[in-house]
C-alpha cells in the first residue's frame, strides 16, 4: 500500500516520537508513505473559530497537494484528520465555496482521494500483511487502557473504519501484539484540548477523571493515537514534586510505540525517553 | 442554545461559554435529534466577532496567536504560541517546568519549519470575509 502522508505540526515537535514510530511500524507492514510536498497547518481549532473560508482553505491546500500524489492520504493526528475531512465536506456541500477556495490554492482539490486516519490504515495493513510481525518482546507487564479522544470517530464522511462511540482499533492491534488492553468508559472522552492553556482548571478536571477511571480498572499505562491527547495527559501528570498521596503518573504511549516495541524495535528506536513519565515508570511496564 | 431560542441573542453572543467550547463534537455526534450544536457554536462565534463582540480574552489570545504562526509560516508553533499567550495573560509556574521538561526531551522545536510557498497562504487568508475575517488576516 502506498499513501500520501500528512504529518501535521505536532508530529514535528511535541509528538516527534509518534512521527518516527509510525514510519517504522507502517514500514514493517509494507506501507509506503510519501510526505506531501510543502504541506501546511490544517488550521486546527483556531481557524474555524474565526473564519469558515480560511479554515476550509488551509486544510484544502494540503489536500490539493496530496491529490498530486494520486494516492489516498493518511494522517496520524486526530485533529488534522477531522479538519481535512471537514474541509472536504464543506467543499462538497458548497460549490461556490469550493471554487473560491480552489482559486486560492497552488493545487486545486478535486476530492478524488480518500482521507484516512492512521488507525484505519494500521488495521487494514495489519490484516492484509501476508506475514504478521512476530512478537519479539512480550509486553506482559503492560496493562493499558486505549484512549482515542474526541476527533478520530467524529469526522465527516465515511465512518465505517470503527465504531465512533466504542472504537476498538487499538485494542485489536494491541491484541495482535500480545497486549491485552483493559476496557473502560473513557475511550472517547475529551482531554481538554486547547483548554489546557485557555482554561487549565477545566482541562485538569477532565484529565483527572480520565486517569482516575483508568487506575480504578487496574491500568498501568495509557495508549493513544492522538498527539493532543498524548501531550495533555503526559504534561498534565508532570510535577516537579508530587504530593505524598498523589499516585505515580501513568506513562502515556503512542500506539505505534507499543506496537514497535512488541515487534522488536528498541526503546531507543521508539523514543520512549521523550515521554514525561519517569524512565523507571516506563521501564516497569515495557519490561 | 436556550438563550437563542428565547430570543436573547445579545446574551448568547456575550456568553463566555461560547468560547469555552474546545470543539470535541461530542454534542453533534450524540444529539438524538440530529442537531449540530458544534457548528451552531462555530457560527455564533463568527457572528459575535462580525457584530463586534470581543471574544473571551484568553480564548481570543490563543486563537489569534495560533493563527499568527499559521499565517506567517504555514505551520503552527507550540512554543511561540505559549510565549505569546504568556506575554498577555502571564503563565502559571507549573507550566514553565512542564515546558522545560518537554524541551529537555527534544519535544520543542525552537525554529519551526516553514511552508515554502507562503504566497499561497496569503491568498487563503484573503478569503476571509467580514470583520472576523479581517481580524484573522491581521
Amino acid at each position: 500500500m502506498k499513501l500520501a502522508y500528512y504529518p501535521g505540526c505536532s508530529l514535528e515537535s511535541s509528538a516527534r516520537m509518534y512521527e518516527s514510530s509510525l514510519h517504522r511500524v507502517l514500514g514493517r507492514l509494507g506501507v509506503e508513505l510519501e510526505e506531501i510536498n510543502d504541506w501546511n497547518c490544517c488550521g486546527a481549532s483556531s481557524a474555524h473559530a474565526l473564519d469558515h473560508a480560511v479554515a476550509t482553505g488551509l486544510a484544502a491546500r494540503s489536500l490539493g497537494l496530496a491529490e498530486q500524489h494520486s494516492t489516498d492520504v493518511v494522517t496520524g493526528c486526530a485533529s488534522c484528520f477531522f479538519r481535512l475531512r471537514a474541509a472536504e465536506d464543506a467543499m462538497r456541500a458548497d460549490a461556490d465555496l469550493a471554487k473560491r477556495v480552489n482559486d486560492a490554492l497552488p493545487a486545486p482539490y478535486a476530492g478524488k482521494i480518500r482521507i484516512r486516519n492512521l488507525l484505519d490504515v494500521l488495521v487494514e495493513a495489519y490484516s492484509r500483511a501476508p506475514e504478521k510481525p512476530a512478537v519479539v518482546r512480550p509486553l506482559g507487564a503492560l496493562r493499558p487502557v486505549c484512549y482515542y479522544g474526541c476527533l478520530f470517530g467524529r469526522a465527516a464522511g465515511d465512518q465505517s473504519y470503527d465504531d465512533p462511540e466504542n472504537p476498538t482499533a487499538m485494542e485489536r492491534l494491541l491484541k495482535g501484539a500480545g497486549v491485552a488492553a483493559i476496557d473502560w468508559s473513557g475511550k472517547v472522552e475529551c482531554c481538554g484540548a486547547s483548554a489546557a492553556v485557555v482554561a487549565p482548571k477545566l482541562a485538569t478536571d477532565l484529565q483527572a477523571a480520565l486517569l482516575a477511571d483508568a487506575r480504578a480498572r487496574g491500568a498501568n499505562a495509557v495508549v493513544t493515537a492522538c498527539p493532543m491527547c498524548q501531550l495533555n495527559l503526559d504534561m498534565g501528570q508532570f510535577r516537579k514534586k508530587r504530593a505524598e498521596r498523589e499516585p505515580a503518573p501513568l506513562p502515556v504511549f503512542f500506539v505505534t510505540q507499543v506496537l514497535g516495541l512488541a515487534w522488536g524495535f528498541s526503546p531507543e528506536e521508539m523514543e520512549t525517553r521523550r515521554l514525561l513519565a519517569s524512565p523507571e515508570a516506563v521501564a516497569e511496564v515495557i519490561a | 442554545m436556550g438563550w437563542l431560542r428565547a430570543g436573547e441573542v445579545d446574551r448568547a453572543l456575550r456568553a463566555a461559554s461560547l468560547w469555552a467550547c474546545v470543539g470535541c463534537h461530542a454534542c453533534s455526534t450524540r444529539c438524538p435529534s440530529g442537531a449540530n450544536p458544534a457548528e451552531v457554536l462555530d457560527e455564533l462565534r463568527l457572528l459575535a466577532m462580525a457584530l463586534g463582540y470581543a471574544p473571551e480574552p484568553r480564548a481570543g489570545t490563543f486563537h489569534a496567536a495560533f493563527l499568527k504562526s499559521v499565517r506567517k509560516k504555514g505551520r503552527s508553533d507550540e512554543a511561540r504560541l505559549m510565549m505569546r499567550f504568556a506575554l498577555r495573560h502571564g503563565l502559571d509556574p507549573g507550566l514553565v517546568s512542564k515546558g522545560w521538561a518537554l524541551f529537555r526531551r527534544g519535544r520543542v522545536k525552537p525554529l519551526g519549519k516553514k511552508v515554502r510557498n507562503r504566497k499561497s497562504l496569503k491568498r487563503i487568508f484573503a478569503l476571509a470575509g467580514g470583520p472576523a475575517g479581517s481580524e484573522a488576516a491581521k
